[in-house]
């Protein structure tokens, strides 16, 4: 990705978006997800993963939950009641956001 | 293609040696590297899991060890969100009005030098409380290191120091006024040495519940 700059602001948008998805999914799974749906263009590294998911965690929005799988131990996250609301307005202010910046870029399309 | 249970293992101790030393943590980590491992191998890569390993580290040990420190920024913002919250709540105020009066009674009922004697060991004895909690939950119980929890000494350690600055100042004192500001200064101090017993205990307790109950 050329300018993964542009894509701070919204990773705690696309993660709450893909767990409001999914039942629940695990860290390396949702960079997998991401690369997947984005064909590539965007790689979220680890470094600025955890540290997201643990905010979000702390701030009551993401809940865990820990399972052995394949040998090993795993960290599962899940939208709380709170996350789920919070999910609804990050996607609105993300539309507005998109909404603005096109008009700004391309006026006649806004 | 899945890992082996000593291929895991391998990864958590050289996540371990490599200054990852909380368990919940590394948890996380392995799991992490391990996914990305078997995603290679599953992709084609054909040579051992060591050797798979040793590039992947090669790429990515330093990004790693920056995570890691990431991680305990994280565990020291919610060691913060947790306190102050219980800090806030009406009960620490009760609490807090409990001590005080305690310590006001033990003034009135007292000699000067024997009520200085008490308070001063206030902080020691509640240092004690947390490191009791400490090794009770970690070396009988047997848990792992967490990071949420140890990183509970730091406040631990600050609010043991506090007191012994304010004694330096007034310990000669008499005056009635800063017999009283002691009072409501030691009070609060033991008020939030008992919340951080209190919270230690709790994060203990869900640690247990979250990775003991795993089959």
């Amino acid at each position: 990705m050329s300018n993964s700059k542009l894509y701070k602001g919204s990773l705690t948008t696309i993660i709450l978006k893909l767990l409001n998805e999914h039942d629940k999914m695990y860290g390396y799974e949702i960079t997998q997800k991401v690369k997947e749906l984005t064909k590539g263009e965007l790689k979220i590294t680890e470094g600025a993963l955890y540290p997201a998911l643990h905010k979000l965690e702390a701030e009551g929005l993401l809940d865990v939950e820990v399972a052995k799988v394949d040998n090993r131990l795993r960290k599962y996250y899940k939208l709380t009641e709170t996350g789920t609301k919070e999910t609804v307005n990050k996607l609105e202010e993300l539309a507005d956001y998109i909404k603005t910046m096109q008009a700004l870029v391309n006026p006649k399309l806004a | 293609m899945r890992l082996e249970k000593e291929d895991i293992q391998f990864i958590d101790t050289y996540l371990e040696n490599s200054d990852v030393v909380y368990a919940d943590i590394r948890m996380e980590m392995v799991d992490h590297v391990a996914s990305d491992i078997e995603n290679r191998m599953e992709a084609g890569d054909t040579r051992s899991f060591y050797e798979v390993f040793k590039t992947y580290m090669v790429e990515n040990k330093a990004q790693l060890l920056k995570d890691n420190k990431q991680f305990l920024k994280s565990a020291d913002k919610k060691i913060w969100k947790i306190f102050l919250k219980a800090f806030l709540s009406p009960l620490t105020l009760l609490l807090f009005l409990i001590c005080c009066i305690g310590f006001y009674v033990l003034y009135l009922n007292s000699d000067i030098e024997t009520f200085r004697l008490i308070i001063s060991y206030v902080p020691l004895i509640w240092l004690s409380g947390f490191l009791l909690t400490y090794v009770v939950y970690h070396k009988v119980n047997n848990l792992k290191r967490f990071s949420v929890v140890e990183r509970l000494a730091f406040p631990f350690l600050v609010f043991y120091q506090l007191p012994n600055l304010v004694f330096n100042f007034s310990h000669q004192t008499k005056d009635f006024k800063t017999i009283l500001w002691i009072i409501g200064f030691v009070s609060l101090i033991l008020t939030i040495k008992i919340l951080l017993v209190v919270i230690s205990i709790n994060l203990f307790k869900s640690y247990e519940k979250r990775f003991k109950n795993i089959a």
